[in-house]
């Protein structure tokens, strides 16, 4: 059955709109991620049914943010979260060429963002047992996903 | 009664919406009988609640996502390398090799020569190898992408080699780069060309008629970089007249394979976060084109990167 979008807006758009504010920062960028965290998350509907899906809209508009920030990462202006920002310019260790398309790699069970596990962890202060239950990741996974990451971002505060 | 550790802002989300798991939801629940602080983050969840939907109406937005989302499938259906058939890694890797070797074949190609004066650009255009990028797209007096390599220091004047429609752009936010076409100490960069981590890199557009324009990159990781207008909502509107350049220069990061610079076009305002999205579908890819809707036209140069990380 289709979802009904303007049910759903009224549901989760205020959660989705709030997650993309206090990442992007800007309310023009962050209506826009939002919209586009919506029309990801619906293009697979039919996947939806019976399901909760605030933690799935949850990370994707993490990760459309985290696309975002990188996007703009190198105009200077923008770059007004360090943490974050770096964050958002990190490499994923899993073949990102072979991605078409982050909604499709979240349905398709892919392998997770390793970007999206330093968020999680670093910036939103899930445990690694809390970040490795929202990604779908053993702890060790998780930790050996952020290992790398350490020098790479050292020197930064709660990292 | 404080709780232990601060309760995450996805679970106090999903508390109110009543979609946490039950141990969490009594956890919260708790808390929010004991702790002042987790009270306070609930109530102002709630207000924003109401606040979000007052400043977003869901009626208008509803139909504003419902009307992307209809854009988004026509795309998805339109771009013959999304097909969901079995076979589709077939068409798509024979495609790309051929695609490949068009690209060998201009970098191969009999070489040509770098545009001198602005006024010669539409020319150069029509004889150089951009014309070979994109399959069945008009050749002469298009649009054109150009780039250069540039070197000069941010001190040195550059005002002697600006064209008349330069005026306006402040030289010393170019970051350094000379704003004429083909300045001393700029090299021009043809399709093809090869660049390494840490050049800087001029780019100069040539409206031909378009009336406005959107220009990004995308490099060998699939990241997305835009580079006019200066942010998602900004202005497309090109100016007419000789190659222009954009105010400021990008500096190539260490990411590997190559950066495929694009130009697209249209008569009317281009919506930059749309196009932007398809661009990232598309993904890390050095040949094919975009699946644009109609009325969007696109160019695209490429350079080959040396020395970027895997």
């Amino acid at each position: 059955m289709p979802v009904d979008v303007e049910e759903y807006y009224r549901r989760y758009g205020p959660m989705v709109l709030r997650r993309c504010r206090s990442l992007l920062k800007r309310e023009e960028l962050a209506v826009d991620a939002m919209q586009d965290t919506f029309v990801q998350v619906l293009r697979h509907q039919e996947t939806l049914e019976g399901t909760a899906p605030s933690s799935l809209l949850y990370r994707i508009a993490t990760n459309v943010c985290l696309n975002r920030i990188r996007t703009q990462r190198r105009h200077p202006e923008d770059a007004d979260d360090e943490l974050l920002d770096r964050i958002a310019s990190l490499d994923d260790a899993e073949p990102r060429v072979l991605a078409r398309n982050l909604i499709d790699r979240l349905f398709a069970r892919d392998p997770v963002s390793t970007r999206e596990i330093a968020l999680l962890h670093l910036v939103d202060g899930l445990t690694l047992e809390e970040v490795a239950g929202e990604v779908g990741l053993s702890v060790s996974g998780v930790r050996k996903r952020l290992r790398p990451l350490k020098d790479r971002l050292a020197g930064l505060s709660g990292v | 009664m404080m709780t232990e550790r601060r309760i995450p802002d996805l679970w106090l989300e999903q508390y109110l919406l009543g979609e946490l798991p039950p141990d969490r939801m009594a956890l919260v629940e708790a808390a929010e009988k004991a702790d002042p602080d987790v009270q306070s983050r609930l109530e102002a969840l709630r207000s924003s609640n109401a606040a979000v939907l007052s400043q977003y109406p869901s009626r208008p937005m509803a139909a504003d996502i419902t009307q992307r989302l209809a854009r988004d499938k026509h795309e998805a259906s339109t771009a013959w390398y999304r097909s969901a058939s079995a076979g589709w890694r077939l068409p798509v890797a024979a495609s790309a090799l051929a695609a490949l070797a068009l690209v060998i074949w201009i970098v191969q190609g009999p070489g040509v020569g770098p545009p001198s004066p602005a006024g010669d650009t539409a020319k150069t255009v029509a004889e150089g190898p951009l014309r070979m990028l994109e399959p069945g797209t008009r050749l002469k007096g298009d649009p054109a992408l150009f780039l250069y390599r540039g070197h000069l220091p941010a001190s040195q004047d550059s005002a002697a080699s600006r064209s008349d429609s330069d005026a306006g752009l402040a030289p010393q936010e170019a970051g350094g780069v000379a704003v004429g076409p083909a300045s001393a100490g700029e090299e021009l960069l043809t399709d093809g060309s090869t660049a390494v981590p840490g050049d800087l890199i001029q780019i100069k557009y040539l409206a031909a008629g378009a009336a406005y324009g959107v220009i990004f990159s995308i490099d060998g990781r699939g990241t997305v970089t835009l580079h006019y207008p200066q942010d998602e909502r900004g202005d497309t509107a090109l100016q007419p007249g000789p190659a222009v350049p954009l105010q400021r220069s990008y500096e190539l990061d260490d990411a590997p394979g190559f950066e495929r610079f694009l130009l697209v076009t249209s008569q009317a305002p281009i919506p930059v976060a749309e196009v932007l999205s398809i661009a990232r579908m598309l993904g890390p890819d050095p040949v094919r084109p975009l699946a644009l809707p109609d009325g969007l036209t696109q160019r695209s140069v490429l350079l080959r990167k040396a020395g970027g990380t895997p």
